[in-house]
């Protein structure tokens, strides 16, 4: 951390989500109380099915909670519809998946101008940001490349510049570094606390491996949908 | 976003048609398998219906060509009169009649009747006999080739189209033949004048008509009339009928459409060509929505990650909305341009293909309903993705 006082980003308050109903209802999260500050990193950590992720997609707007309160960036989005929530991911969440979902047609500098292009920039400052921030990856040099030329690594990077772009406060990583060798995986995470340090935005990653989850500022460990630690801090967070 | 519950206005403006259109494109291209695949089927069904209806057009053409090419303001036949070719034999008296009505300016006999026409080398084939007064220029053929017209007064002497020399068994002027047994001779070649019964035109003067059927002076299957400068037709119709109860009067235009009504429609042999190209359409379609649908099935994570980026639902439409259309205009130049090609090469056969520009630009309006109606399904599938499936992967 830097030293000023953090806004909160996402603050989540006795979440409760429960996924069908009846018979069928599946409690996924119980109780998680949370909060996100710009400018750090968040490891989630847990088994699988524990509702990390689904943690993660109620702070990306893409699931509402059936019960608590989740506030991004100050919003109540308990109360919000479709379109309102796809409105606050366009225009505050950056997502980083694990199997990059990038535009396999698309090059790299087409795929971040599409992003842009979509928060309503014009084609060519959009296709100057889109430079800029392929840049600032470190892939300057890919900006013609589609992404079956590129290593997973730099497919990754791509991802990580398109979520960036527009600048959003809130960046979302599921299991980044999961279909990458540790050396490139760390070079991701590091990459990704280096721009919330940087760019004063809150990143929070899923991750099964202890390993990325240590180069986080914070780590928070779900199991059975209920946070186990909330204010465990990793070992060596430099 | 200082509170951030807001949404900044350069967030909420709607985003242009480019990074659609791009993305669009661009997974059509990337896949030229598929994309060949799609373009085969829009170029098949635009091929297919496009050379139906021109042979629609064709055909209609055909059917009415001598009345069209007849400078006659009016046609008389006998009462039941349905199309061109098949008329009842007239009483002589009738050209009289019609030439004593007020403001008929000319009126001559036409001659309509198949007849057997006996090639030089043997073998018979069935013939359309058009005997014509040559002195009037009302009627007679057209597009003469080969030839001079004046000779078809010569005796025995006929026109034929060179579509059917080889049919009729001739390749040259003054090649004899036998109509009906009595001796003709061709003393001249036309082009393009096609018949709907497969029974080729052969134009002969009145004269010389009258011996191919064996038939008597004045005996007539029509007469045709041409109006005195400023008679009223309405009205000249309806003298001809009040002088003669049992005949059917109407102008050249009228008689035309009656003509293309009888071969089009009433012996279903139109019926049958538009269906064909309806079924064209339907096949091509089908094609088409099941490659859109796949190319929709198989992008179906970049359209939940452009969800779970936030894009409108507008947005991913229009991406399919877009491929759509790009598959349509694409299918459509190229297929239209098949088309054509065919249509130039049916001016040497029996069978006249038109593909008027009209019909080019009407197909291009059918090809992207065609595109848009087969993406229905991808749409509907693709609007209804759950954006928070690219994390279930």
């Amino acid at each position: 951390m830097n030293g000023q006082p953090a806004a909160e980003a996402v603050t989540v308050e006795e979440l409760g989500l429960v996924y069908g109903a009846g018979a069928t209802a599946v409690q996924a999260l119980t109780g998680v109380a949370l909060t996100v500050r710009r400018g750090e990193m968040l490891a989630l950590m847990g088994p699988s099915g524990s509702g990390k992720t689904t943690l993660l997609m109620v702070m990306g707007c893409l699931l509402r909670p059936t019960a608590g309160r989740v506030r991004i960036l100050g919003r109540d989005i308990g109360g919000l519809d479709q379109a309102a929530m796809a409105a606050m991911r366009l225009a505050h969440v950056g997502f980083v998946f694990q199997s990059y979902n990038l535009f396999p047609a698309l090059t790299a500098v087409e795929t971040i101008r599409l992003a842009l292009e979509l928060k309503g920039w014009s084609s060519a400052t959009a296709g100057e940001e889109a430079v800029r921030l392929l840049a600032e990856v470190g892939l300057a040099d890919k900006q013609h490349s589609i992404p079956a030329q590129l290593s997973g690594g730099q497919k990754q990077r791509v991802a990580i510049a398109r979520a960036l772009a527009g600048a959003p406060e809130l960046i979302l990583g599921d299991e980044p570094t999961a279909a990458l060798d540790w050396q490139t995986g760390q070079g991701i995470i590091l990459l990704l606390r280096g721009l919330a340090r940087q760019d004063r935005c809150a990143v929070v990653v899923v991750t099964h491996d202890p390993r990325v989850a240590e180069l986080a500022d914070r780590i928070v460990t779900i199991d059975d949908g209920r946070i186990c630690n909330p204010e465990r801090m990793p070992h060596a967070a430099s | 976003m200082p509170d951030g519950t807001a949404i900044s206005p350069r967030t909420l403006r709607r985003p242009n048609l480019g990074p659609s259109f791009l993305l669009a494109w661009r997974n059509l291209a990337y896949d030229r398998s598929r994309f060949a695949v799609t373009m085969v089927g829009i170029i098949f069904a635009v091929v297919l219906t496009a050379v139906q209806v021109g042979l629609f057009f064709g055909f209609t053409a055909t059917t009415t060509a001598v009345i069209e090419h007849t400078r006659a303001d009016l046609w008389i036949g006998l009462t039941g009169l349905r199309n061109f070719e098949i008329a009842m034999p007239q009483l002589e008296r009738h050209r009289n009649i019609v030439m004593g009505v007020p403001g008929i300016a000319r009126a001559e006999a036409l001659l309509v009747f198949f007849s057997a026409w006996r090639k030089p080398e043997g073998g018979n084939e069935t013939i359309l006999v058009v005997g014509f007064d040559p002195n009037s220029g009302l009627a007679g053929p057209w597009n003469l080739v080969e030839g001079d017209a004046a000779d078809l007064r010569l005796p025995d002497a006929v026109v034929v189209d060179d579509i059917n020399r080889a049919k009729l068994g001739v390749a040259r002027i003054g090649d004899q033949v036998e109509i009906n047994q009595h001796r003709a001779r061709v003393v001249g070649f036309t082009h393009g004048i096609r018949s709907f019964t497969t029974s080729p035109y052969v134009f002969a003067t009145y004269r010389n008509a009258i011996n191919y059927g064996y038939l008597r002076d004045g005996q007539a299957n029509y007469v045709i009339a041409k109006l005195a400068p400023g008679a009223d037709p309405e009205t000249v119709q309806q003298a001809i009928r009040r002088r003669m109860p049992d005949v059917e009067v109407m102008t050249g235009d009228a008689f035309a459409r009656l003509t293309e009504r009888y071969w089009m429609f009433t012996t279903g042999a139109g019926t049958g060509i538009l269906i064909a190209a309806a079924l064209g359409l339907v096949v091509g379609m089908v094609i088409v929505a099941q490659v859109l649908y796949a190319t929709t099935v198989d992008h179906m994570t970049e359209f939940g990650t452009l969800r779970a980026m936030g894009a409108p639902q507008g947005f991913i439409l229009r991406i399919i909305l877009w491929q759509a259309t790009i598959s349509a205009v694409l299918g459509h130049a190229i297929g239209i341009l098949i088309a054509m090609a065919i249509a130039h090469g049916s001016r040497y056969g029996t069978a006249l293909i038109l593909v008027p520009p009209g019909l080019a630009v009407g197909l291009f309006g059918v090809t992207f309903l065609m595109c848009a109606s087969a993406s229905l399904v991808s749409i509907r599938k693709a609007l209804t993705i759950d954006p928070a499936m690219v994390f279930q992967r």
